[in-house]
């Protein structure tokens, strides 16, 4: 590779290091120092310690947000990590038609989530949506009752659309699966492996590095993604379906709680980084399990 | 033979997840309100009325929306592709502090930005950008430089080979030069896709886009959108044709793109 002079180098990394610092490492130095301060924006900010921070985890909104927020990447991670890479290994294999559904599969991804959750909100609606609809007309009334309104099942609802994101990670899973040299599994065939064992022995082992890379990004849109509780249900009834995001945005917008909502964002960061932790040390162990 | 029928069956299950949300609001969207609610599994009755069109166009500035939408994604898209283009070059190249730049340009891509809405609010409010379409366009630009940065580079190590430079420099022309008559134009479809990835992003966002404007001026279509609701509280089926017209653009991209789409993603998680 050829060499340049660091000055040189960056002239050219400078707008870019301007907007990361700018957006990235500014608001993260801000936000230590200013989450230890009570402000609402206007007057002026009071100093009160880490207090802040036991006024969050003594609110049971918070507390819920929290723990939806985890819910959301268990799903993410536990759910539709394995779904997508069934869906990828049945078409890799190319059934008839299998471009067609790549691709409407991965059409949910490029819809704004707002249009999807608003979609979605309908379509659970109980006086006009075609689920509780259908449900009446087969008898079902019973549990065909307002769906997102109920606390018992408003979480499982606004979790219910989540599941179009499958087709990003069937996606990442099929970019790595058609990286797999085919004669790995011409080999098993000739000693007589099944398509199940194939799977298990030869292609799981080697799409780890898409399982990270999907895992970290399914939690990394749990943590940005509002859309989904704000317009579904404004993370009610009784704060069942709030989440991180939905929590700062009302703080912010609502209780204009700007101190408050800091803090609830450095906790965000502090949680979304010990989940990667978790993943990269899982990803270490299973290096050295299978080389 | 139980197996290939199951794997049918989930690869249509999800089809139908996928699509008929998506096709009832289609449908539903052509029905005058009142019909819809007499029949509300609209699929029964298919027809291509566009008078919901028409009213959400006259009574909403619609219009106003798609296209503030439109500038707010295509200057974020033209800042972000401008600034992840040098950068990218960069590292082409060995140079001092290599490794420790290039993580610092990708880690944002897993930072939970949503953390950030204050700082971003008072930043752009500091510059007088407030309720204005620049200040989302710029918020949008750093946000997502990480990706952007990304997909440019990814693709401009494919499609610039050292010796490519190496001649260029040989043959006597400053790295100036070489950036700008070897290494740009070979990166340009990658970019290009980085672009396409930008618009969309830039065209779906809705947090800071609700952070950031007021007033109509600086709408944005899916702040239109995620207020709907209480627009339209019983006229649903206008609120449909909204939805519609919001997500029309993408598709239409999407479809002349699908293909980049799908094989720029796989390449820039590295997995290819």
């Amino acid at each position: 590779m050829n060499r340049i002079r660091a000055s040189t180098a960056l002239l050219y990394l400078a707008p870019a290091l301007l907007l990361v610092g700018a957006f990235y490492l500014y608001p993260m130095a801000y936000t230590i120092p200013a989450s230890l301060f009570r402000w609402d924006g206007i007057t002026a900010m009071r100093w009160t310690g880490l207090h802040n921070f036991t006024t969050l985890f003594g609110r049971a909104d918070f507390r819920a947000a929290l723990a939806n927020s985890a819910i959301w990447i268990g799903v993410g991670t536990l759910v539709h990590t394995p779904l997508g890479l069934a869906i990828a290994l049945v078409l890799q294999r190319k059934p008839p038609g299998w471009s067609f559904f790549r691709t409407v599969y991965f059409l949910p991804n490029i819809l704004s989530v707002a249009s999807l959750a608003l979609l979605w909100y309908f379509f659970l609606n109980p006086t006009i949506g075609p689920v509780d609809g259908v449900l009446r007309a087969i008898g079902l009334s019973s549990i065909a009752l307002a769906w997102l309104s109920r606390t018992g099942s408003a979480l499982v609802a606004t979790l219910l659309p989540f599941a179009l994101y499958i087709g990003f990670t069937m996606l990442i899973f099929l970019a790595q699966l058609t990286a797999i040299p085919r004669e790995y599994y011409e080999a098993a065939q000739i000693d007589g492996a099944s398509n199940a064992r194939q799977d298990i022995s030869i292609t799981l082992p080697l799409v780890r590095r898409a399982v990270v890379v999907n895992v970290l990004f399914n939690a990394s849109f749990c943590l940005k993604m509002i859309e989904y509780p704000l317009i579904m249900t404004s993370g009610g009834p009784a704060n069942a379906t709030t989440i991180l995001p939905l929590f700062m945005y009302y703080q912010m917008t609502r209780a204009r709680e700007y101190g408050l909502t800091m803090a609830a964002g450095l906790v965000t960061i502090v949680f979304g980084s010990a989940f990667m932790a978790i993943v990269f040390l899982l990803q270490k162990t299973a290096n050295r399990r299978w080389g | 033979m139980i197996a290939r029928v199951f794997r049918w069956f989930v690869l249509l299950l999800f089809l139908l997840v996928v699509l008929l949300p998506l096709l009832w609001l289609l449908v539903s969207s052509f029905l005058p309100n009142r019909e819809f609610f007499s029949r509300p599994l609209a699929f029964t009755a298919v027809r291509w009325d566009l008078g919901n069109y028409a009213s959400v166009l006259r009574e909403q500035p619609m219009l106003l929306y798609l296209l503030n939408s439109l500038i707010v994604s295509v200057a974020s898209t033209i800042l972000g592709a401008f600034v992840a283009l040098p950068a990218a070059f960069a590292f082409l190249f060995r140079f001092r502090m290599r490794r420790l730049l290039y993580p610092l340009l990708v880690f944002g891509l897993f930072v939970p930005t949503s953390a950030f809405m204050i700082p971003y609010f008072l930043m752009v409010s500091r510059i007088g950008l407030y309720d204005n379409l620049l200040g989302i366009a710029l918020v949008y630009a750093g946000v997502s430089l990480p990706t952007a940065f990304l997909i440019v580079s990814t693709h401009m190590r494919e499609a610039v080979y050292g010796e490519y430079l190496e001649a260029s420099l040989l043959d006597g022309a400053s790295v100036h030069q070489t950036f700008l008559h070897v290494a740009a134009p070979l990166a340009l479809p990658g970019a290009m896709t980085a672009c396409v990835f930008l618009i969309i992003i830039g065209w779906n966002e809705l947090l800071y886009a609700l952070l950031l404007s007021q007033n109509d001026a600086s709408r944005t279509v899916q702040v239109a959108i995620s207020f709907l609701v209480a627009t339209y509280t019983a006229n649903f089926t206008e609120a449909f044709a909204a939805m519609i017209l919001a997500v029309l653009p993408v598709v239409v991209i999407s479809l002349f793109l699908n293909r980049r789409i799908v094989s720029g993603l796989g390449m820039t998680v590295g997995l290819r």
